[in-house]
Order: C-alpha cells, then sequence, then structure tokens
C-alpha cells in the first residue's frame, strides 16, 4: 500500500515544472516516507503491529506492519534520502523515477502481509533494478544487465512456482514462517527459499551481484546495494528463521566474499563481493534463528545499507572524477580528493566494525551468538572473515586508490559534484551516530526482538583493537604484494557463462548437424518403406538383377519385419500381462 | 605509520593483563583464555588468508582482462 503510494508519486515526477521543483520533489519523497514511519512507530495509526486489508480479485490482500518489517523500512527510507541527495544532479528524469519506483517497490515488499503482493513488489524491483544496470549506458553494463535480468527470472519464477503450489495445498496465501521437513509437503517451500536465497546471494547463486553491481550507474548502485539484497534478508528472516543450512551456507559465504575480493581489480566488485560476504553474517544470523542472532542479523542488515552505501558512494566519486575504477590504473588520488577520503574511510572503519563506529554494535551480536551457541567452526569463520574485511575496504582498497602511487599516469581529474559530498557527508554522520551513545540504544530499540546486549564491554574493545591493529601491522609490513593486479577471476558465474555458452554452441551447431542427418535417412527410410508396400516386386526384380538399391530395399524390409516383430511381442505382453 | 600501529598494538597487548584481572568477562572458548589471542589471531589470519587468496587466484582462477569478451566474440 505505502509501496504503491510512493511507485504512483514517482511517476509524477517528469510531470512537475520547473526544474527546481522537481528536484525537491525527488527529494521529498523518501522524507514524506520518514515522517509517515515515525508517525507510525509513535502509535498514531494504532498499536503495532498493524494490519490493513484489502481485496483483491478473491484474496484479501494484507499490508502489515510490525517491528520486523519497520526497521528494514526505516533503513531504506534513510538510505534512499542519502542516494536522492546523491544523484540530485543527474539530469535524466528516468533515472530518478526508476530510482523511486525501486525504493517503492522494496518498501512494498517489505511490508507485504501476503505472498501475492510480496510477489507483485518482487517482480517490480528486479525490473526497475535492470534499468539502473543499463543506464550505464556501457557496452559491459548492458550485457550485465541481461545476466541480472536471468537470475532474477529465475529468482522470481521460483517464488512464484513456490507460492502456487503453496496456495493450492493450503489455501491461505499469508506470508509468514513456513517450517521446511524432508518430505513431499514441503516442496513448495523449498521453491520459495531458492527464490529468496538467489537475491540474498547466497552462495552458489551469488555471481551475479559482483557481476552487475560493479557495472551498474553510479548513482543507480546505492539503490542497489540497498534494497534488493536486504530485502531479501528481510524475507528469510520473515519466513526460514532458524533453518539449519542457512547458518552454514551464511558462515562460508562470509569467508568466500572475503577471499574472493582479495583478488579483483575493479573497486566496486571489491565492494560487491563485501557485499556477499556482509550477506553472508545476515544469514548465518537468521540460520541460528536466537533471537539474539535474528537481532544481530537485522541491526547488521540496518548498519549495512548505510555504510555499504558510503563505500559505494566514494568509490562512485572516484570514478565520476577520474573516470577509472581499476586499481591498476587508479592511486595517487589523496592530493586530489582528500575529502572524498576521509569520508570513504569512515565507511571502511564501520564496515570492519571498529569500535565507535556502526559497524562494531552490529557486527558483534551475531558473533556472540555464534558463541553463545557454542559453534566454533562458524565463530572461526565468522572472525576470519572479520580480518579479510578490514584488509581489503580498510587498507587495500584506500591504499590502492588514494596511495601506492605518487601520481597516477595521465590522470584528468574533473572534481566531484558538492551533493555527492553532502550525501557522503550525511551517510557518514549516521555511520558514526549509529555507533556511539544515544544511536545505538535508538538501533537497538527498534530491533524485533528485546535482548540485553552491552557492546561497549572494555574486553570486547580491546579485543577488538587489538585485533585491528594486528592485521593494519601485517598489511604494512606485505603491503607491496597487494597492488591490484589486472586480470579477469572465475567464479560460478563460468558455468553460465562459458559452459551454457558452450552448450548453446553444440547444440545451434553439432546438435543441428545431428537432427539433419536423422531427418535424412529416416526420410529415405520412409521412401524405401514405401516402395516395399506399393510395388513389391520391384525389390525382387532389382535383387535378381544384382542392382545396388534392390538389396538396399531388402535390408530395409527387413528391418521393417524386425520393428513390426517387436511391436507384435510387445503388445502381446500388454494383452496378457 | 608501520611503527606507530606496531607500538599501539603492543600497548594493547599489554593493557589486556589488567583488563583481565579486573573485569570479569565469561569466555565462550578455550582460546579466549590466552592473553593476546586476538592479535595473533589478527596478524597470522591476514597472513593466511593472502596466501590462500593468492595461491587461488595465481593458480585456479585468474585469466586474462578480456577473457569473456573473447569469448563472446564469433
Amino acid at each position: 500500500m505505502i509501496g504503491l503510494l510512493i511507485i504512483i508519486s514517482s511517476l509524477l515526477i517528469p510531470f512537475i515544472p520547473f526544474k527546481l521543483l522537481r528536484k525537491i520533489y525527488f527529494l521529498l519523497i523518501p522524507v514524506f516516507v520518514f515522517l509517515f514511519l515515525i508517525s507510525i512507530s509513535k502509535g498514531f495509526f494504532g498499536e503495532i503491529p498493524i494490519e490493513w486489508k484489502f481485496y483483491f480479485l478473491n484474496y484479501e490482500l494484507t499490508c502489515r506492519i510490525d517491528k520486523l518489517s519497520l526497521v528494514f523500512a526505516y533503513v531504506f527510507t534513510i538510505i534512499a534520502v542519502c542516494a536522492n541527495i546523491y544523484s540530485i544532479h543527474i539530469k535524466n528524469d528516468l533515472e530518478h523515477v526508476t530510482a523511486m519506483i525501486y525504493y517503492g517497490s522494496t518498501i512494498g515488499a517489505v511490508f507485504a502481509g501476503d505472498l501475492i503482493s510480496l510477489y507483485i513488489f518482487w517482480k517490480i524491483m528486479t525490473i526497475s533494478a535492470v534499468f539502473l544496470i543499463w543506464f550505464r549506458g556501457t557496452r559491459a553494463a548492458r550485457s550485465a544487465g541481461f545476466r541480472y535480468l536471468i537470475w532474477h527470472v529465475i529468482s522470481g519464477s521460483c517464488l512464484l512456482a513456490g507460492i502456487v503450489l503453496h496456495v493450492q495445498n493450503t489455501g491461505s496465501i499469508e506470508f509468514d514462517n513456513f517450517t521446511i521437513f524432508m518430505d513431499s509437503e514441503s516442496f513448495p517451500y523449498l521453491l520459495i527459499l531458492l527464490g529468496f536465497m538467489i537475491n540474498a546471494a547466497v552462495i552458489p547463486f551469488h555471481s551475479w551481484l559482483p557481476d552487475s553491481y560493479p557495472e551498474a550507474s553510479i548513482t543507480g548502485a546505492i539503490y542497489m546495494t540497498a534494497f534488493t539484497t536486504k530485502c531479501a534478508v528481510y524475507a528469510l528472516a520473515r519466513a526460514f528463521p532458524g533453518l539449519e543450512i542457512l547458518a552454514w551456507l551464511g558462515a562460508v559465504m562470509a569467508m568466500y566474499g572475503v577471499i574472493f575480493a582479495m583478488m579483483v581489480n575493479d573497486g566496486r566488485r571489491l565492494l560487491s563481493y563485501h557485499i556477499v560476504s556482509q550477506l553472508g553474517y545476515m544469514v548465518c544470523g537468521i540460520g541460528l534463528g536466537t533471537s539474539l542472532a535474528i537481532n544481530g542479523a537485522v541491526s547488521l542488515a540496518f548498519g549495512n545499507v548505510i555504510y555499504k552505501g558510503l563505500l559505494f558512494m566514494g568509490m562512485g566519486a572516484v570514478i565520476v572524477a577520474t573516470g577509472r575504477s581499476k586499481f591498476t590504473e587508479l592511486g595517487g588520488l589523496y592530493k586530489y580528493m582528500r575529502s572524498t577520503f576521509y569520508l570513504y574511510m569512515i565507511g571502511a572503519f564501520s564496515i570492519a566494525g571498529f569500535p565507535l563506529f556502526a559497524g562494531f554494535v552490529c557486527k558483534t551480536m551475531t558473533i556472540h551468538a555464534s558463541a553463545e551457541l557454542n559453534l566454533p567452526i562458524i565463530f572461526i569463520l565468522l572472525e576470519g572473515a572479520a580480518i579479510g574485511t578490514h584488509l581489503c575496504i580498510g587498507l587495500k582498497l584506500p591504499w590502492n586508490v588514494w596511495f601506492s602511487r605518487e601520481k597516477p599516469v595521465e590522470i584528468t581529474y574533473t572534481g566531484v559534484p558538492r551533493n555527492m559530498l553532502v550525501a557522503m557527508g550525511l551517510a557518514a554522520f549516521l555511520c558514526i551516530f549509529f555507533g556511539t551513545y544515544p544511536g545505538y540504544k535508538i538501533l537497538y530499540d527498534l530491533l524485533p526482538y528485546s535482548v540485553e546486549f552491552t557492546p561497549y564491554e572494555p574486553p570486547k574493545v580491546l579485543n577488538t583493537l587489538q585485533f585491528f591493529t594486528f592485521v593494519s601491522i601485517a598489511f604494512f609490513v606485505y603491503r607491496e604484494k597487494y597492488k591490484g593486479v589486472a586480470a579477469t577471476i572465475l567464479d560460478t558465474d563460468w558455468f553460465g557463462r562459458i559452459l551454457g555458452n558452450k552448450i548453446i554452441r553444440f547444440s545451434e551447431v553439432q546438435l543441428v548437424d545431428l537432427a539433419r542427418k536423422l531427418d535424412k535417412s529416416s526420410s529415405l527410410f520412409a521412401r524405401k518403406v514405401k516402395v516395399l508396400f506399393t510395388t513389391p516386386e520391384a525389390v525382387f526384380k532389382q535383387s535378381t538383377s544384382g542392382g545396388r538399391s534392390g538389396s538396399e530395399l531388402l535390408s530395409s524390409g527387413i528391418w521393417l519385419l524386425i520393428v513390426l516383430l517387436l511391436m507384435l511381442v510387445y503388445l502381446t505382453y500388454l494383452i496378457l500381462v | 605509520m608501520t611503527k606507530v600501529t606496531i607500538i599501539l598494538g603492543l600497548l594493547f597487548v599489554l593493557v589486556e593483563v589488567p583488563v583481565r584481572v579486573l573485569v570479569k568477562h565469561k569466555h565462550h572458548f578455550v582460546w579466549e583464555e590466552i592473553v593476546g589471542f586476538y592479535a595473533l589471531f589478527g596478524f597470522f589470519g591476514c597472513i593466511a588468508i593472502s596466501v590462500f587468496s593468492k595461491f587461488l587466484s595465481s593458480k585456479i582462477l585468474m585469466r586474462d582482462e578480456d577473457y569473456y569478451e573473447k569469448r563472446y566474440r564469433r
């Protein structure tokens, strides 16, 4: 309902007269939503959870607002405000419209209390996101957009199939907790789970994310980092809390993203792999399923949207100013982009979980939950991923982009639009705000469960500080080894892109050839059979004269006889048994 | 920069000893009993991740920069 209103209001953007008014209107959409959400939290619309019902066809659609959906709606709105400021200088109104449709559909999906509206918003989300990729306008963006579309169409189809089967089995369209048992009854839930998992970039279905986000438009990428994946995390937290396989997949995923991030050369691709890694923490928290772990996953999603947005904004500003994103082509930008560097570093410290920044109060919760459940392997994987996070985002990327060389080769520095810096400043402020005293209390109050958790205990802070300084020492000692290497790193999308391509080639060439041959031989065979039936004497006549075609005809006649005999045997078998 | 971080790091490890005595903290795993465990974990973990990812990329996963573009051309 709220989502639909946002979508409708975003469609009005191009029709607003003056340029300035249009921009103000565009900026105000999420601000209004934010005020609306606050008024909901304050209880102007009745006590939470609220359910508004609508009738559509023969089904009762619900707009459900409870604590879990509200916290996600808050953070999506906050990042939409930041991203709108970040992209206000863009002259193309369609890009603004698409971004706001994307935002509206995400809010709609988060507030969907039933499966039908969830599916509809899910689909709008996919399509608008694809356009945000294509707005980059490059060739690479076009093909990456198509690959993104393929993955998300698969995800949407799985979701739809699961929903249809579920509604057929139970007759209810309510979107709530599904329990998976290993029997045929829960097959629809497996399909729904698969749909969510593709959107949440759970390995091995993650390859669309580091493939498409680095190619997306500079401003569109900010929306994309926030919405699609975190919406899927919300859906997983709603439908499958405590599913054990998610805990293991999530922990492996956290490590996987970090290791791949170490290898890549593109700044935004490195950050994209870290989205996979951070999603791993969230998926793991959902899989662990205790109220502390779910709280950890949700709060991490909250923090991650803000600081990952900030990091993408920083890297986007570098791309806008220099036109480059590869480590091998960058370096020595500190002289030119000092403010961008400091704002980026606030995001980097946040994501790594440095005390006083948002990541510290969010991330420790999930790790702590795995410790409380006494799961050492998951604990080590998550802590190890934290090493890689600090190493890549806090050290490798800034060193490669802003330092590492005296001066980049032949740079044409064009400057960063001021609105971008303002947006980054706002996001950086929020990172520090939610990491320090009144902020993290506010964040913890928003979480779905009420859990006592104090992040700032002296031993914990000290451990984190030790951890950070020693990772930094290891980096500084071996820093020359962390220079970017120009290469393509294969990932699971290799199976789709190369193996799939080969399969298509094979079907186009070899398989068609084979079909043509089969076609030819079968028509030849039919012609022979026809001759055999119409003019049988020809066979004997020719065979006596020793003609070659005669003996061929004879052999085909024998074959026909064998086939007929086989059919006869089969028929008698059917009749007798 | 390197020297400053090394001094800071050693300082944090040293501070841990009195903090352990003064503040009661529940340990979940055995290895948390070691003083400076997180420093060791961070340092060696960092090297392990770097070496492993270097090995993985150079031996298995690394290809030319235009690997995919080349494959698509007919």
